[in-house]
């Protein structure tokens, strides 16, 4: 036994209620760093889902091919590499710095999640009925406005569950470009740690993790249930929706990650 | 049931074991030792640092490394290699995770309130950069309004942390630090030219330079040379039993013979 | 050829091996209510489907108001058509479906004036007044604002009609209209396919009905085993067939 660690409720109740500037930078640049790639991701996914289905034979392979490497290798290789094989700048917006190394890690995310959301967003355009195109394209549409239109708002419907999921986990997933050097929530806590020797440092950021991902949650039910208003049938009210996004077993079911 | 009893056993045993053997936080006495020397000796090393530590062919291997088993052979023991991250290498020691630290660590005031130091090398900092030093750097406050990689928790980066606080005050531009968990990935930046200068101890530097073929020099003096130290968690018996080794394996001969082989020989400890 | 809606030559079609269109050839004036019957596997709703270009022909000609469908005349071959240019033909030629096919996340009314706003452009009002026009003629002037999951198979059919008679069209394609909906609602989306060909709409309609083919068409095509074998106005066609299959197709049905 080596010990319970007295948990220091000191440094807890500070770092939980009362964080500082410096903490709130690395909040700041864990929520920019999980939008900005999970937007990017969520249309290289679809542009690749597109391509996946598209006539022109190369488009289909390049699809492929994307999916298959960025889902079989481990995202912090694709960190490391994205950072340290290509030069990426430093962008400022006034008060807003973005240091190379979050645009690298922005990238290497964003590319990574987009394999992932290939699948969903095929699924997503899959499960709409194919009289659905067939309708749109006998009053006239292109393919292209019928997918717009038509095919992907009905595939949101089925989309949305699994992105949540997929948000959830890159919220956490971008803990890994602290290896980069990238001064996010978990860089603040190792630095702490290895200064005061707290390990409550990292409790406090879990618990910050944990106040990003339940909001997240409710911002999905949200979504979901707007998405769900024309629809007849199973209209489930705002706090089943939350509940159901909480339950690992409904979520899994829906193909999330849990 | 007959064939049950010795699995239960084989089991009771494994458990017993491993509830006793931990991190090798546990004294374990056995009778060729001399009193209390933990077998093997467990030593933190954050193998992100040629030559002292580095992984090589899938090992950890190093100056550090060679001087750890010599150390535990010294005392009659064994050393185990523990690879840790040097942002957490001395909370793992006070956490009992390991018995000793030998990680290239420079001996501070800090860090001398939270470990007992066993000084065995003595070195300096050196910058480093690219050939021909384009950015004209000589010294740390020449670095003002450059970058300069670091890894975490390091005097380097202290350095370079309080040399801002100055240029602050001086209304200079200030150096834009970037630090990274492991040093190999501060050497990679400055491989990739993201930033004008490497900052670390000369030992490191040194190798870089020489495997890299002609690409980068060095630029200005060693600064801040300072002992290094085997740490050991303030109060352990085996602080003392440290030093004690690496006095007899200075004066056997055997600590220069390590040094000589990583060509770290200049690092010696001074006054040995 | 003025008059000339509809002209199908020789239109062949296989998926993979099976050889569903052999040869079909038919050709519709304005006003004409076309009756297509046969057995299932007859090719009747392959042929259809062909007119507007949901299936892509193996070979043959097919014009509606003139104009090629689906295919360009490159020196003496038929290439291929652009998809902008398919997309244009189709806004000529309306098409009903047997399970309506109406847009879940659109009410009524959207599902009308969704394809004039966003393929011809017509201004959102004017859109709005013709479709509601339109749904009051198949007698849902209450359900503007209603979404299709809330609506019964055969007014969500005859919402399905006013959707495609939205868009103007020259000529209207019914594929088995009512196969998919409960008798009772079978007569409602009859009756309002009987008011658009007395109304002088020209249209093909696939059909099961024979009541309503007797009453209603201007001419009853017979297709069987991917051919059309016999075709005539229905006071013939029903009560003197010539082809040995349809009178036994008739014999089993009526």
């Amino acid at each position: 036994m080596h010990g319970l660690v007295a948990v220091d409720l000191h440094v807890i109740w500070q770092q939980v209620f009362h964080p500082d500037s410096v903490f709130f930078r690395t909040l700041w640049a864990t929520v920019y760093i999980s939008i900005i790639a999970q937007t990017a991701g969520v249309l290289l996914g679809l542009l690749a889902a597109l391509a996946r289905v598209s006539r022109f034979a190369p488009l289909r392979w390049i699809s492929g091919v994307y999916v298959w490497v960025f889902r079989g290798t481990p995202v912090l290789v694709q960190i490391f590499y994205v950072y340290f094989a290509f030069s990426w700048p430093t962008l400022h917006f006034g008060f807003w710095t973005v240091p190379d190394a979050a645009i690298a890690g922005i990238v290497a995310l964003s590319i990574n999640e987009g394999a992932y959301m290939r699948e969903i967003i095929r699924a997503g355009i899959d499960s709409v009925d194919k009289g659905q195109m067939e309708a749109a394209k006998s009053v006239g549409m292109t393919y292209g406005l019928a997918m717009r239109r038509i095919i992907l708002p009905q595939a949101a419907r089925v989309i949305v569950p699994p992105l949540g999921n997929e948000f959830n986990n890159m919220m956490k997933t971008t803990s890994l470009v602290y290896t980069i050097g990238v001064f996010e929530m978990f860089a603040f806590a190792e630095q702490n740690y290895s200064q005061f020797f707290i390990a409550d440092y990292f409790l406090a950021i879990a618990v910050w993790y944990l106040l990003l991902t339940t909001i997240w949650t409710f911002i999905q039910a949200y979504i979901e249930r707007r998405l769900s208003e024309s629809e007849r049938g199973e209209e489930l009210s705002f706090r089943e929706r939350v509940q159901a996004a909480w339950n690992p077993m409904t979520s899994w079911a829906r193909g999330g990650g849990g | 049931m007959k064939r049950l009893f010795p699995l239960l056993a084989l089991a009771a045993l494994v458990s017993t074991l491993a509830a006793c053997g931990g991190g090798g936080g546990s004294n374990d006495t056995t009778s060729t030792q001399a009193s209390n020397i933990p077998n093997p000796i467990v030593f933190c090393v954050d193998t992100t640092y040629p030559p002292a530590e580095s992984i090589v062919n899938g090992k950890p291997a190093g100056y550090d490394i060679d001087i750890a088993n010599a150390i535990a052979k010294q005392l009659g023991s064994t050393a185990q290699i523990k690879v840790t991250g040097f942002t957490v290498i001395i909370p793992a020691l006070k956490q009992k995770k390991c018995n000793a630290i030998i990680s290239s660590m420079t001996i501070t005031p800090e860090r001398s309130k939270q470990v007992h130091f066993s000084p065995y090398l003595t070195v300096g900092t050196f910058l480093m950069v690219k050939k021909g030093n384009p950015s004209h750097i000589t010294t740390v406050a020449s670095l003002s309004g450059k970058s300069a990689a670091v890894q975490a928790s390091t005097t380097q980066l202290a350095a370079l942390e309080a040399e801002n606080k100055t240029l602050q005050k001086q209304g200079k531009p200030l150096i834009t630090i970037k630090s990274y968990p492991a040093d190999t990935s501060a050497a990679a930046a400055i491989q990739a030219g993201k930033v004008d200068a490497y900052l670390a101890d000369a030992t490191p530097v040194l190798y870089y330079i020489r495997t890299t073929g002609d690409k980068f020099q060095t630029a200005g003096p060693q600064v801040g040379i300072a002992p290094e130290g085997v740490a050991t968690r303030i109060g352990d018996p085996l602080g003392p039993q440290i030093n004690n080794a690496i006095q007899a394996l200075y004066l056997n001969g055997k600590m220069k013979t390590i040094l000589a082989k990583w060509k770290a020989a200049q690092f010696a400890l001074k006054n040995q | 050829m003025s008059g000339v809606v509809m002209h199908a030559e020789d239109v062949h079609k296989s998926f993979g091996k099976l050889h569903v269109l052999k040869g079909v050839s038919l050709e519709m004036t304005k006003g004409e209510t076309v009756c297509i019957i046969g057995p299932s596997g007859s090719g009747k709703t392959t042929f259809i489907r062909c007119i507007n270009h949901l299936e892509k022909m193996d070979s043959g000609r097919i014009e509606v108001n003139g104009h090629l469908i689906g295919y360009r005349q490159r020196g003496d071959k038929l290439v291929e058509d652009r998809e902008k240019n398919i997309a244009r033909q189709r806004t000529e030629i309306g098409m009903v479906f047997q399970r309506f096919n109406l847009f879940p996340h659109k009410t009524a009314l959207e599902n009308v004036i969704e394809a004039p706003v966003h393929v011809l452009g017509t201004p959102k009002e004017q859109a709005v007044g013709l479709g509601k026009a339109l749904l009051e003629r198949v007698g849902l002037a209450d359900k503007f604002d209603t979404y299709p999951g809330k609506l019964s198979g055969g007014q969500q059919q005859r919402v399905a009609i006013a959707r495609a008679l939205a868009m103007g069209p020259a000529l209207m394609l019914f594929d088995e209209a009512t196969s998919a909906l409960d008798p009772e609602v079978i007569g409602e989306v009859l009756s309002v396919m009987e008011e658009l060909a007395r109304a002088g709409t020209t249209m093909i309609v696939v059909t099961h009905e024979m009541g309503f083919a007797r009453k209603v068409a201007s001419r009853v095509v017979m297709m069987d085993d991917g051919r059309i074998i016999e075709e005539g106005p229905p006071e013939h066609f029903f009560e003197e067939p010539e082809h040995e299959r349809t009178k036994q197709f008739l014999s089993k049905i009526l």
